[in-house]
């Protein structure tokens, strides 16, 4: 679950947090529902993500209204799922 | 002002804007949107017609009129140039071209062909309209294609892409965005901090290129910005897959996907970017496209010279009297024989300032010699061009698709050299055509693709020109060509031949037959012509086939005819040259392996059998033979014999002077040339001299020993 901002300010952290969690499995959603703004630096640090995680996929789940603006700008918005469960 | 003269003018003008036109309606087949083209095509046939209304030359005034007309539609974009129109356009080129040419020729007749030609010019011009409603429907427009690569450092100056594509969105409606992700590591990898992105963005607007990159004014330096305007042609998509780092094909697709590109438009473009990556066809280079390993620098590289003769197009030219120019070489080769003479005197009898400003002044006559011949030579591309429509033509009589690759365009040759190798170019372009490449049908039975493949290359190679014409079509018939040669009696039934020299058959007189031209895979007629026209340019021909695969013919050219570098040797006092490429070593001819009696003329040369020929008996020297006779070893078309001279004389720069045509009939010369002592040298005509050398037995030499008349002329 990530809440607030994610931007460039917030990237190192959530970079590090993400890190962490991606080899073991234990990251299997994101739950975007509380992001209330997200940048560029949050954007690739997603698909970082999701690209990385190919062998057991991330889902990022539940957009926020901003971000699902900044995905549709850039017409990725299959990259979104609706609903899914929330993260362990 | 001289009517007459101005005539002329407008007769070369004339011709050039018609061979602009043709190059250009040709390069429209491959890049259909591009305006510039089309408004060339315009001003090349306004311009003829403008200049053929100062002349009062109305027939041409009044054909011209109309096809202006319809070029200033295409050019409005009120029609599309359609296959059908470009046709009639080529064949109303043409007829201007006749017009222009022979005005006495015009009568009710040429009216008439005039007339249908206008007649179905306007026929696909309106059919053209139809065709661009349908078009029109479709989409594309004003849809800028914009590429952005983000520095990796923008982040951190607090700026951030995403906002740049919502500023943008504002401008137009964003047609396609693709985010372009290949840089971004792995997540373990990846520096939060750092911008990996990148964005192709098709954007429907009305706003122009600078308000576009104004968007990007606040990045500017921390962004690769490259806009393409709506309806750019394959050409700016190609340079910019270029540009782009990651993969062509990759980001081909991407195009594609956008719909900036159609699936066909990318294909061409990635067979224009394979056919500039072509390298000259060095071994090495071979290996390198059959392994497909094609080193990126190639493509750069073919780029970068296609970017280059695009601004020497544009260069500014002086129009020279071609007469003028000849006068200037003449009197340059008259100045490089003079210079000959005052080093030589300067040799024999001046102190040391007058040899060392003897030998400053014969390296700027050299460097003078170069560069006026350099005056004469021209580009080939201009000939080559032309087969580009001969190819178009045979292709669509014959219903075959041939696809005709071009390459070494800007290598340069001298002008009289150019001028007589198009036809036997333009014969070679039409044989491979007609009989060389395979039917679409017959191709892919045989499994390779529909569309045949013709190239013309040319490039130096050691003061030579090398022109290949070569097809990927059915290779000569080896069996076939041996039968007709065995059955023509021009080699002996149980010879032994090697597979070059029977395809060098082809080249013999006997061969050229009309039967041949049906019943073999062709290239029988008229290639005796072919060869005949090549030598008399000093060059060689030779081809090289491989069944199934294709054939190859191979052009050999001296780059210029005027000057040569010889070889002096002399035989009593006679003096001769021999073209210095051809002087293969000199030996010494030892009594020992002479039989005077005789005349032994054999010589063995480190094991191998050399035929000699005493130039001696050849021409008619009188004088006795010296204790110390040479061995001069010459090779032309990997034969080689002996020449015997008596003294060596080392190089000397020759600039050829024609025979008289009383000695035409004397063989074995090719020319004379004046020394630095006034003397006069004959050049000998080595493939001449060499089918003598070859042919005579020992006692037919006995009997007729040649007399050469050309022995005691000299300069008085």
């Amino acid at each position: 679950m990530l809440s607030g901002e994610f931007t460039v300010y917030q990237a190192a952290a959530a970079h590090r947090y993400f890190v962490a969690h991606c080899g073991d499995g234990s990251l299997r959603t994101v739950d975007l529902s509380d992001v209330t703004e997200i940048d560029s630096a949050g954007l690739q640090l997603l698909l970082s993500l999701v690209q990385t995680a190919s062998e057991e996929p991330v889902r990022l789940v539940r957009p926020s209204a901003s971000v699902r603006a900044v995905f549709s700008l850039l017409q990725m918005d299959e990259l979104l799922h609706e609903t899914g469960e929330l993260m362990a | 002002m001289n009517l007459d003269l101005a005539l002329q003018t407008f007769l070369e003008e004339s011709r050039e804007l018609l061979t602009d036109m043709e190059r250009i309606l040709l390069e429209l087949e491959t890049a259909p949107d591009d305006a510039e083209l089309y408004n060339a095509l315009f001003r090349s046939v306004h311009t003829i017609k403008g200049s053929a209304g100062m002349f009062g030359l109305d027939h041409v005034v009044e054909f011209t009129h109309v096809v202006e007309n319809q070029l200033d539609r295409l050019r409005m974009r009120e029609i599309v140039l359609s296959k059908e129109l470009t046709n009639a356009l080529l064949q109303c080129r043409d007829h201007i071209a006749l017009l222009v040419e022979i005005p006495e020729l015009i009568d009710k007749s040429m009216q008439s062909v005039g007339d249908l030609l206008l007649q179905e010019l306007c026929a696909a011009g309106a059919r053209g309209v139809e065709s661009e409603d349908r078009h029109e429907s479709g989409e594309r427009h004003d849809v800028w294609h914009i590429s952005l690569r983000f520095d990796r450092d923008v982040l951190r100056h607090g700026m951030d892409p995403i906002g740049f594509i919502h500023y943008l969105a504002k401008l137009g409606s964003l047609k396609s965005v693709t985010t372009v992700v290949d840089a971004l590591p792995e997540l373990s990898e990846m520096d939060a901090e750092s911008c990996y992105l990148g964005f192709e963005i098709d954007l429907i607007t009305q706003v122009g290129q600078e308000e576009i990159e104004q968007v990007f004014e606040f990045v500017e330096g921390l962004c690769e910005l490259r806009i393409l305007p709506p309806r750019s042609n394959l050409q700016a998509y190609l340079t910019l897959l270029q540009q782009l780092p990651e993969e062509p094909q990759r980001l081909g697709e991407m195009l594609v996907a956008s719909g900036a590109l159609t699936e066909a438009q990318l294909n061409q473009c990635l067979a224009i970017q394979a056919a500039e990556n072509v390298p000259p066809p060095k071994p090495i280079g071979e290996v390198l496209v059959e392994s497909g390993t094609v080193a990126p620098e190639l493509v750069e590289a073919a780029l970068e010279k296609q970017q280059q003769s695009r601004e020497k197009k544009s260069n500014q030219y002086l129009r020279v009297q071609a007469e003028k120019l000849d006068q200037l070489i003449n009197l340059v080769g008259e100045m490089v024989i003079a210079s000959a003479s005052v080093s030589l005197n300067a040799s024999l009898g001046g102190d040391t300032t007058t040899r060392e400003s003897a030998a400053a002044m014969s390296l700027l006559v050299e460097e003078i010699r170069d560069r006026s011949l350099q005056l004469r030579m021209v580009p080939i591309g201009d000939t080559f061009q032309r087969q580009q429509r001969i190819v178009r033509d045979v292709a669509n009589e014959l219903d075959k698709e041939i696809e005709l690759i071009i390459t070494g365009a800007d290598t340069e040759l001298d002008k009289t050299v150019v001028e007589k190798i198009s036809d036997p170019l333009t014969h070679l372009v039409r044989n491979a055509c007609d009989h060389g490449l395979e039917t679409s049908a017959k191709r892919r039975a045989a499994g390779k693709a529909c569309k045949g493949q013709l190239r013309l290359d040319a490039y130096h190679e050691s003061g030579a020109i090398i022109i290949e014409v070569s097809d990927d079509g059915a290779g000569l018939d080896r069996v076939r060509i041996l039968q007709k040669a065995i059955e023509r009696g021009l080699v002996q039934n149980d010879s032994d031949l090697t597979d070059q020299e029977i395809f060098n058959l082809i080249f013999e007189p006997g061969f050229s037959t009309a039967e041949l031209v049906t019943s073999i895979s062709g290239r029988g007629v008229g290639m005796d012509v072919v060869r005949r026209n090549i030598e008399a340019l000093r060059g060689t021909v030779e081809v090289h086939s491989q069944e199934g695969c294709g054939t190859r013919f191979r052009i050999r050219l001296p780059l210029t005819l005027a000057i040569i570098d010889g070889f002096l040797s002399s035989v009593g006092d006679s003096t001769y040259v021999v073209p210095l490429e051809m002087v293969e070593e000199c030996v010494e001819l030892r009594r020992f392996s002479q039989n005077t009696d005789t005349q032994s003329d054999l010589l063995d040369l480190r094991g191998e059998v050399l035929p000699l020929l005493r130039l001696r008996e050849h021409f008619g020297v009188t004088s006795s033979i010296p204790r110390r006779q040479n061995v001069l070893v010459v090779n032309y078309g990997g034969n080689r014999i002996g020449l015997v001279v008596d003294e060596l004389l080392g190089e000397h720069q020759t600039v050829i002077k024609p025979l008289n045509e009383l000695f035409s009939r004397v063989r074995g010369l090719s020319g004379s040339t004046i020394l630095g002592s006034g003397k006069v040298a004959l050049i000998l005509d080595v493939p001449g001299l060499m089918q003598l050398a070859v042919r005579r037995t020992p006692a037919q030499m006995k009997e007729r020993p040649a007399t050469a008349a050309a022995q005691q002329i000299s300069i008085h």
